[in-house]
């Protein structure tokens, strides 16, 4: 046997476990949830066939269209908060002007250690209307007109619901982009400089282009995540006020355990794969990759 | 393998196989005195106080005491986890013997035969059937027949009024009409003063008043009117209750951050003095002893919503008494079993239940006298002296329509309060989600 050949099947054999779990855990799901998807399913009768009846419903369901512009509003958001932050205080941190700098990274990274739910019930009490820090805050420095009910307002509230997961997750990308800016080679960031390339023009052209796949790790990242909001949501606003901060999880959730139409769900379910996939393909295509790696 | 490899393997087969039916014939020999296991799954949660959980609690250890040829396994949760365990057990067909319901799912479950009609359970026993107080069991009504036992009765929406906060602005009555509630939210606005406070984040508070204004312009029997096609969400009758939302909201009467908040808010900020109204159910009166602040408690009055434009009040005034909750019967139940589960039903949730529950304030749906009231909150005492004699039992929407709808409602009514949708917007969003669920069922 060839060492090729031979290379070929120790790799398969050690890849074929990881790969009997994924399909058990992810595959198998997902093609389940596409055939409860093609079936009328109210709970405890017996599914139903309907072929694409649920889909054609889904095309023209309101409520899941909103629901996935909350999810991009929330993504807009996140990418410029969690990723731009997390960027900046990357190069801030990495940078020769911070003292302390452990300090500083394991207190930027430790809110991605605490439980969503915690931080969203935090986060609840920092928005309420009456005793809420924000609103305190607001009213002592004289701003007491801005001072609203944060999470019952429809114009903000996806907004609001923003922030807490940008001041959860940054700490998480900027991780990422520290371990990027920490493989650049020293030599050339020294004749970059040698060769004036200094603040701003160094950025540009030197460290941005060479953390480039880090970015684009990072944007996918956050998009899916976004993608699959549920917690935060459901903690914070329940998908209100009205529907206003419903997102596509907390869609499918309601639908399939509180309505108790399991098909439809799924077909939920199986649209946010499809939205989900389309949306970072898109993005990935957009933003390439590798670009630099070379 | 070679021949004495094989019979040591044979052996060792024979052995197991041996010591299997063993095990088996241990595990069969003492049946005659094993207990019939019952499984249970409540929400009866030993932390909570409401005096339904602690009369339930009492009634299943004097019945565990007394039968100890029934073993009872319990699974609790709290009723939040049970809308989802619920349905989830139902559509893998893995219901337990005994079950905590919500009226709502009744349709699903019977339709599936998964759940065993009270009339057959109790088939035997007429006099238990008789107790009931006539239309208490009819939120879990279907098709003639009856699919859970509720274990309490809760006339919802009663109006709670902060006296002290009134006189500040200078009312010195509760408001006996509509326009009169109108100008006193005006009055208290003037005065810096919330209104109506409301916690809707868990989108059931604003539908105790869409539900108990409905009764009273469309009728007790709207529910099933609406069901059948007879009447639709979009009818007069429904306008006026949606206008009456619409015209609160454009007077302010409602606390800003209301879809945030939840109910336990809500009632902080009614006792902290922050507003002067609140609605809730009856629920609210049975914890005066426990949590209305002292000081407030002379100054809280309490009455059904004010008398609405053009509404006759002289033959008693509709309102809606949910049930929500009760215990469900597997169909499965047959033998040892169901005479098990016969005796639970009149030893945990008969007469003598009801006694306890009234005794410690609540409201039972089975017809008892002589209960010890002495220990009743003064608020309850109140409330069956003023306000139950006036009442014509009503259905609420939450136990009677599809979830589907009821979200819909929430939704659409807090979008209303919110001004973000006209009332007869909402009503035909409401209608629409009513067609869409009678449709798919």
């Amino acid at each position: 046997m060839s060492y090729r050949k031979h290379l070929g099947r120790l790799t398969a054999i050690f890849i074929l476990p990881g790969m009997v779990l994924f399909a058990f855990t992810v595959v198998v799901p997902a093609l389940v949830a596409l055939g409860y998807s093609l079936n009328s399913w109210p709970s405890l009768t017996t599914p139903k066939w309907i072929g694409l009846a649920n889909f054609v419903d889904l095309v023209h369901d309101g409520l899941f269209w909103l629901s996935l512009w909350n999810n991009l509003k929330l993504a807009l958001y996140t990418l410029i908060g969690q990723v731009g932050i997390g960027y900046a205080m990357a190069f801030l941190l990495n940078s020769r002007l911070v003292a302390f700098r452990n300090f500083f990274r394991t207190v930027m990274f430790f809110p991605v250690l605490v439980s969503t739910v915690v931080l969203s019930f935090l986060w609840t009490l920092v928005y309420d209307n009456d005793n809420g820090m924000l609103n305190v805050a607001l009213r002592a420095l004289g701003l007491g007109h801005y001072a609203t009910a944060w999470l019952s307002n429809p114009h903000i509230v996806v907004g609001a619901l923003a922030v807490p997961l940008i001041w959860q997750w940054f700490g998480f990308y900027m991780v990422i982009f520290m371990g990027a800016l920490g493989t650049i080679p020293k030599e050339i960031l020294e004749s970059a400089e040698l060769d004036g390339a200094v603040g701003v023009k160094k950025a540009l052209h030197i460290t941005i282009p060479l953390t480039y796949d880090a970015v684009v790790v990072s944007v996918l990242l956050c998009l899916a995540g976004i993608m699959k909001m549920f917690d935060t949501v459901l903690v914070m606003t329940d998908g209100g006020p009205g529907n206003s901060s419903m997102v596509l999880a907390l869609y499918a959730y309601r639908v399939s355990f509180r309505d108790i139409q399991l098909g439809y769900g799924n077909a939920i379910a199986v649209g946010i794969i499809v939205v989900s996939l389309a949306i970072t393909s898109s993005a990935r295509l957009l933003l390439g990759g590798k670009r630099y790696a070379q | 393998m070679n021949n004495a490899s094989s019979k040591i393997l044979t052996l060792a087969a024979l052995s197991v196989a041996v010591s299997i039916g063993f095990v088996g014939c241990g595990s069969q020999s003492p049946s005659a005195s094993k207990p019939v296991e019952l499984n249970l799954l409540d929400s009866f949660l030993p932390n909570l106080s409401e005096s339904y959980n602690v009369s339930l609690n009492i009634k299943i250890k004097d019945f565990e005491a007394k039968h100890p040829e029934i073993k009872l396994i319990r699974d609790q949760s709290s009723s939040d986890v049970l809308d989802t365990k619920v349905p989830t057990l139902g559509a893998a067909n893995q219901l337990p013997d005994l079950f905590a319901v919500r009226s709502s799912w009744t349709p699903r479950f019977a339709d599936a035969k998964e759940v065993m009609p009270i009339e057959t359970l109790m088939k035997d026993d007429k006099t238990f059937m008789d107790g009931f107080i006539p239309g208490m069991l009819d939120d879990f009504a279907y098709k003639g027949s009856h699919y859970g036992i509720p274990w309490q009765a809760m006339p919802i929406s009663v109006m709670y009024y902060n006296m002290n906060l009134l006189k500040k602005a200078g009312i010195n009555k509760i408001p006996a009409t509509f326009d009169e509630m109108l100008a006193d939210v005006k009055a208290l606005k003037a005065k810096g003063i919330t209104p109506i406070v409301m916690g809707d984040k868990g989108k059931w508070q604003c539908r105790l008043l869409f539900s108990g204004l409905n009764v009273r312009t469309a009728g007790t029997d709207y529910l099933e009117k609406l069901k059948s096609g007879q009447m639709k969400f979009t009818d007069p009758p429904f306008q006026t209750t949606a206008g009456v939302f619409d015209q609160l909201a454009k007077a302010g009467a409602w606390n800003p951050d209301f879809s945030s908040i939840d109910y336990t808010q809500a009632r902080s900020v009614f006792f902290n003095g922050k507003a002067a109204m609140y609605n809730e159910m009856v629920t609210f009166a049975q914890i005066e002893d426990e949590q209305w602040p002292a000081a407030l408690k002379s100054a809280i009055q309490f009455s059904f919503f004010p008398q609405l434009p053009g509404e006759d009040l002289g033959k008693g005034i509709n309102v809606p008494i949910a049930t929500d909750w009760g215990i469900a019967f597997n169909s499965k139940l047959s033998g040892n079993k169901l005479k098990a589960a016969q005796a639970f039903a009149v030893e945990v949730l008969g007469d003598d239940y009801t006694k306890v529950l009234e005794s410690k304030g609540g409201i039972g749906v089975r017809k008892v006298e002589g209960v010890d009231f002495s220990g009743v909150p003064e608020a309850v005492k109140r409330y069956f002296t003023d306000l139950a004699p006036k009442i014509v039992v009503g259905g609420h929407i939450d136990g009677r329509m599809p979830a589907a709808v009821t979200d819909e409602v929430s939704a659409n009514l807090q979008n209303l309060m919110l001004g973000q949708v006209s009332a007869s917007k909402a009503l035909e969003n409401i209608q629409a989600a009513l067609d869409k669920a009678l449709k798919s069922k």
